[in-house]
């Protein structure tokens, strides 16, 4: 009791002394202090069990209590009555100790947004002690503000918990997180193929969403074990027997044994979770004999230590300063700093097979060590890289202009900047008359396009304006030869394509029934082939449809949330190329055709968008010296036409004793306004109206 | 000996004036340049020593100048009491007249001034005012449009006499200790050209009060003798006496607020006086034979018609004023129009109509010979507003009383718009010029932030030049900014010469023709053929309508940040 007193206290000045639970086992001392410490963590490998070597004597903060391995016994631990906090404590900080690969458990959680699966986590954390009370930051793993804010995850991160089962032995669990948007399905896919089994996640009042369901199939595609746990319980509208008839029926998983859980507060059915994790998730194979094979499931960039890649150990075992390859990229590195995330990052020697952790090897680029890639020794190398690996292949294109074009040199920066950290994330330059110098940016979807949009904003403090969003469009030439496009500007002329193919997506949406009508009239504005409809329940059901990905990449996703009142979800999947009717509208304004607002649109809607768009710049482009006439055109037949006739008066009349300030001020702005605007030929086109263009493009196109 | 043939600049820099013939039978009217008639006089204690010309062109009545000249510096100093009783004594109207006409009413000047070859234009600009403005921001009510720093004081009645004699009585006192401060401090404060009365309503002004005005800018500048000096006044608010009283005190130009000759839109713009009373005034003013009035006009009213416009065009020409002003209506936020009515829209007319308004004048008056001088001013030969032109060029001028503006030692400063601010403001001045040091600092803070930059004074030569007829000229623009700024500009005005809105002139006045133009700077010679362009202009009145946005587009296009 007196010992358990002191360890408390002195964790205040040591959070990482702490003894071993189990008095059979030895006392383990040290762990990582806080950044800059020197680690000294030792084991003995054999057994896995740590222990703290004679010789080296562990650097504590003065003023703590100083251990010597093996000294002091640990009480039994039925013997003391300690509070709920004190013993997640006490697991919390064996969390890097070793068990075997017996006692390891990798596994992810599936779940819709706002199913509840960030709050969880958190409470997985908090109830294993990882995460002590007054560390815990609500949604500990989502750690970029923009995630935050928007209550989803876009990159994923790792948990090493510690938890001691009701069999008496300490396991090892690692919650690898996943996110949550089909945008990021192949980094799904990756994190879901480093873990053995998954925590399906459904909210017990909404039941399941498109979402759930897709990567619900990702995980049966890796042969996960899949645990179905009902959230939010006890929510007042929750109706947990019905959802889990409903996750029986649909995704035809037994869900006899589906926990009833309430992630917020309390944390109900927590220990559950920690329990049927342990009994149910297969444990990795212990292959740490062969030659090393890891598989990373994400990486970020580091400005400090380079590209911190996160990885599961599938084969072998990974030690620091290891001469280590990147199996698709080829390069070569050495290891400078190894460890496990807790969910910060803790420093280890060695990781071995089934073991989840971190490693930094002054890597420049993210896209030198992909997610997907296989990590092996440069000394061992395996025979064969770890299968799935894919490159990642932008679905939507968007040109992105600096309001200011003094920002350009920025812009780049920024996007070299963000590259570095998103392999994913396409660009080259691109400028216009109209709207200067810019990147056309390629994107995993909409979400991807819009983050980075975002983060350029919010984190690079840039002022952009970006162009409607576009897919790739494959074009049949007369010459034989197939040209991929995605910038309208660039499509081969009409004499020399035989046809385009545009992409379509196959797209499933669930919905209560009173929406089907209104859904699928959505999905016929938007060329929608109708596929299948059946009812999940008596009152939901899911619609699927093939629609041109172009379609989609617009507001369609807001639409289906609003004409739903956010009841609906969807999910959608790249089905392929089809022949399409598609020609290129573009917009001229006193004859000079204006290459931002060109769009590829299908036939039967370029009048309806031309006469949208040539209206809008009516609207919005002020009267100038001359008529301006503004016509919508496919190749040199004008499908509409709107003028703006020429200004008649902007005349200031008096200037009244000798007052000029006033007037010059005024001229002054006037002339600061016209800085802003675009000319395009003659015309000055101010950029709101160009914004506002550009947005009613991308409802209308 | 007559005086009134010579004008005078005075340079502070080599603490000389320079003298130059102003009349026409002088064989060097009217371009002195190069002409020893302007040589420097050594100046001792405002003491002219001697002046000649030794000018030896032949012809006309040169041979009479070939003797040295002599002159008495009261003759062109008229700051004594000698010449100040003179003046007086010349104020009467007949008097006034005939030397106008004996001067070829300032004939000779105006035609330098569309030429815009004066060449002390651009020594004036660095030297000190020879123009005045002083406010008297006196009004019965305020007016529906008006944003102006006035003082409302209500129908002048036998309650309220007193209180509005001692409120008026107060503000000139401040007035004119704030022209005996600024004034006093100059090392050499020049004769005054021109001096404008404007407001509120001067004419409100007690005849008494306006001569304690005049009595202290005689003290400390004093006034050529060929100044003009000019008066807002509104009908309704004198009679004959007080105008002749005001005539007495030198005012020699009126400028008569009108507005509109529609009891309608008198009423509904919130004017204090009808249409009656605008009939009465002109009565007055013929009267006592004025001959250098104007008459102001606003178009653009709300509900106004091209018919209503027309009437009240053909009505102004019929009372044939030396002078007009039309001024289309600007809707200011704060007043109460500004609440009513939103430009453009109903009842005030849209833009293209109000166009059409602004074209009907130019055109009317145009065929009545008025010459289209400035934007939204017209003047028979001989009759533009002398003062305004100053504004128009760029020179510097002193500005007293409320919410004034003053433009001197390359400053631009506008006084508090209101009355204690304005009196605060005269303290202030007048502790500074006895050295007080705390208050010292505080008023050069008043200052500091006003000096003109490079890029302002470009800014300000082209927004006001272009706003005259004669437009902008480009000699000018290169000597004080440079060949370089001559050639940008050029090429800035390019699409508006093109397109009709603006004309290039050459030194002989003809205009270039746009091709020309074109070619010339596309050319590797353009400079050469640049050189002869010497002005240019807009035209009238598609160039004058969409002067801003001309003038925006020139300074978008300005090289200098």
């Amino acid at each position: 009791m007196d010992i358990l007193a002191r360890i408390q206290a002195a964790s205040i000045t040591a959070p990482c002394l702490a003894p071993q639970h189990h008095h059979k086992h030895l006392q383990q001392l040290c762990f990582p202090m806080s950044t800059g410490h020197h680690f000294s963590c030792f084991y003995m490998h054999q057994n896995h069990f740590p222990v703290a070597m004679p010789g080296h004597p562990c650097r504590i903060p003065s003023g703590s209590i100083r251990c010597q391995s093996g000294a002091v016994e640990a009480p039994e631990m039925q013997d003391v009555k300690f509070s709920k906090s004190m013993l997640s404590f006490d697991m919390g900080k064996d969390r890097l100790s070793k068990v075997p690969a017996s006692q390891i458990r990798n596994f992810s959680i599936i779940a819709h947004i706002d199913h509840g699966k960030s709050t969880l986590a958190d409470k997985l954390l908090q109830v294993t002690g990882t995460v002590s009370d007054r560390e815990m930051k609500e949604q500990f793993l989502d750690n970029m503000d923009l995630e935050r804010e928007r209550g989803i995850t876009i990159k994923l991160q790792a948990a090493r918990m510690r938890y001691v089962a009701k069999d008496g032995e300490p396991y090892c669990l690692n919650l690898i997180d996943t996110p949550g948007h089909v945008d990021f399905s192949y980094e799904v896919s990756r994190s879901l193929a480093a873990c053995e089994g998954a925590l399906l996640v459904v909210d017990a009042s909404q039941g399941v969403e498109a979402q759930t369901l897709a990567n619900v199939y990702l995980a049966l595609e890796n042969n996960l074990e899949i645990i179905p746990v009902l959230n939010k319980i006890d929510l007042p509208g929750a109706d947990p027997e019905r959802v889990r008839n409903e996750i029986e029926e649909i995704v035809g998983l037994d869900c006899s044994e589906a926990i009833f859980c309430s992630a917020k507060e309390e944390g109900i059915g927590i220990q559950e979770i920690l329990e049927s994790i342990v009994a149910k998730v297969p444990p990795p194979k212990d292959t740490s004999m062969n030659p090393l094979r890891a598989l990373i499931f994400d990486s970020y960039y580091d400005p400090y230590r380079g590209v911190i890649v996160y990885f599961r150990v599938v084969d072998g075992s990974i030690k620091i300063h290891d001469k280590i390859q990147f199996m698709a990229s080829g390069k070569e590195y050495e290891v400078d700093e190894l460890g496990v995330l807790s969910p910060g990052q803790m420093q280890v020697n060695e990781l071995f097979a089934g073991e989840v952790g971190y490693l930094a090897a002054s890597i420049r680029s993210v896209a030198d060590a992909r997610v997907g890639d296989t990590i092996t020794s440069s000394a061992n190398k395996a025979g064969m890289a770890l299968s799935g690996y894919q490159e990642a292949v932008p679905m939507v294109f968007c040109g992105l202009f600096p309001v200011d074009a003094d920002q350009f040199g920025e812009l780049r920066e920024a996007l070299e900047k963000l590259q570095l950290n998103d392999a994913a994330l396409k660009y080259e330059p691109e400028s216009s008359s109209a709207m200067g110098f810019g990147f056309r940016c390629g994107f995993l979807g909409l979400l991807h396009m819009e983050i980075v949009q975002e983060r350029l904003e919010r984190e690079y403090g840039l002022n952009l304006i970006t162009t409607a969003p576009s897919v790739v469009y494959r074009v049949q030439c007369a010459d034989n030869t197939v040209v991929e496009c995605s910038n309208p500007c660039e499509l081969p002329e009409p004499g020399k394509r035989v046809w385009i193919e545009e992409p379509f997506v196959n797209i499933e949406m669930i919905t209560p029934k009173e929406y089907i009508g209104t859904l699928m009239e959505l999905a016929q504005e938007r060329r929608g082939e109708f596929k299948e409809m059946k009812y999940i329940t008596e009152s939901r059901a899911s619609v699927i449809y093939i629609l041109p990905l172009a379609e989609m990449v617009g507001d369609f996703f807001d639409q289906l949330k609003s004409r739903s009142k956010g009841y609906a979800s969807m999910e959608y999947s790249l089905s392929g190329y089809r022949k399409s009717d598609l020609v290129r509208l573009d917009i001229l304004i006193n004859g000079e055709p204006m290459d931002p607002l060109a769009a590829i649109v299908h036939k039967d809607k370029a009048f309806a968008v031309g006469r949208a768009l040539t209206q809008k710049l009516k609207e919005l482009i002020p009267r100038q010296m001359f008529k301006i006439p503004i016509q919508a055109a496919i190749g040199t037949r004008v499908i509409a036409s709107e003028s703006i006739s020429a200004m008649r008066k902007d005349v200031l009349a008096k200037c009244y004793g000798g007052d000029i300030s006033r007037k010059k001020k005024l001229l002054k702005k006037q002339a600061e306004g016209k800085k802003r605007m675009k000319s395009v030929g003659r015309v000055e086109v101010p950029q709101d109206a160009f914004m506002a263009v550009l947005r009613l493009e991308k409802e209308v196109v | 000996m007559r005086t009134c043939f010579i004008e005078i600049s005075y340079q502070v820099r080599t603490n000389t004036v320079s003298l130059k013939y102003a009349d026409k039978r002088h064989p060097c009217w009217p371009f002195q340049t190069g002409c020893p008639t302007s040589g420097f006089l050594n100046l001792q204690k405002r003491r002219i020593v001697a002046f000649s010309c030794s000018c030896q062109r032949p012809g006309g009545e040169a041979e009479k100048h070939k003797q040295p000249l002599r002159l008495r510096t009261d003759d062109v100093f008229p700051g004594n009491n000698e010449l100040h009783a003179q003046r007086l004594e010349r104020s009467n109207a007949n008097v006034h007249n005939s030397f106008v006409s004996a001067i070829g009413p300032n004939g000779g000047r105006d035609e330098q001034t569309v030429a815009g070859l004066h060449n002390d234009d651009v020594h004036a600009g660095n030297g000190l005012p020879t123009s005045a403005y002083v406010h008297l921001p006196f009004c019965k009510r305020r007016c529906f449009y008006c944003d102006f720093a006035i003082v409302a004081i209500g129908q002048r009645n036998d309650a309220n006499s007193t209180n509005i004699d001692s409120t008026m009585g107060s503000y000139v006192t401040t007035l004119c200790k704030e022209i005996t401060s600024t004034l006093s401090q100059l090392p050499q404060a020049s004769p005054l050209k021109t001096l404008f009365f404007g407001g509120g309503t001067p004419s409100l002004l007690p005849p008494q009060y306006l001569s304690r005005i005049v009595d202290t800018l005689d003290q400390h500048c004093g006034f050529q003798c060929d100044a003009e000096i000019s008066m807002e006044m509104d009908p309704g608010t004198f009679d004959k006496q007080t105008l002749k009283q005001f005539l007495g005190l030198g005012v020699n130009r009126v400028s008569l607020g009108v507005q509109s000759f529609n009891e309608d839109f008198l009423k509904a713009c919130g004017r204090s006086h009808g249409l009656q009373d605008v009939y009465e005034a002109l009565d007055i003013i013929t009267g006592l034979n004025v001959s250098n009035w104007s008459l102001d006009l606003i178009s653009s009213l709300p509900h106004q018609t091209l018919e209503h416009w027309e009437e009240c065009l053909r009505e102004a020409i019929g009372l044939s004023p030396a002078h007009v002003s039309v001024y289309d209506l600007q809707i200011e936020e704060g007043t109460k129009f500004g609440v009513w009515y939103k430009p453009g829209h109903h009842p005030l007319p849209d833009e293209d109509k109000s166009a059409s308004f602004y074209r009907l004048a130019s055109s009317l008056l145009r065929e009545a010979g008025y010459e289209h001088y400035e934007i939204s001013n017209y003047a028979k030969p001989g009759f533009q507003c002398r003062h305004n032109m100053v504004y128009w060029k760029n020179q510097p001028y002193y500005g007293f009383g409320l919410g004034a503006t003053s433009y001197f030692n390359g400053k631009r400063f506008s006084r508090p718009r209101k009355l204690k601010g304005y009196a605060d403001f005269v303290e202030l001045c007048i502790n500074q010029s006895s050295d007080n040091f705390s208050a010292n600092e505080e008023y050069l803070s008043f200052y500091s932030n006003t000096v003109e930059s490079v890029e302002d004074r470009v800014c300000d030569t082209i927004m006001l030049s272009l706003r005259l007829a004669s437009g902008l000229n480009l000699n000018e623009l290169s000597k004080n900014f440079g060949h370089e700024l001559r050639v940008h500009i050029c090429k800035s005005f390019l699409p508006f010469i093109n397109s009709g809105h603006a004309v290039a002139v050459d030194s002989k006045f003809k205009t270039v023709p746009p091709d020309t133009f074109s070619t010339a700077l596309s050319e590797q010679s353009a400079s050469k053929v640049l050189k002869d362009v010497i002005f240019i202009r807009l035209t009238d009145p598609d160039g004058f309508l969409l002067s801003n946005e001309i003038i925006s587009s020139l300074f978008t296009d300005l090289p200098i940040k």
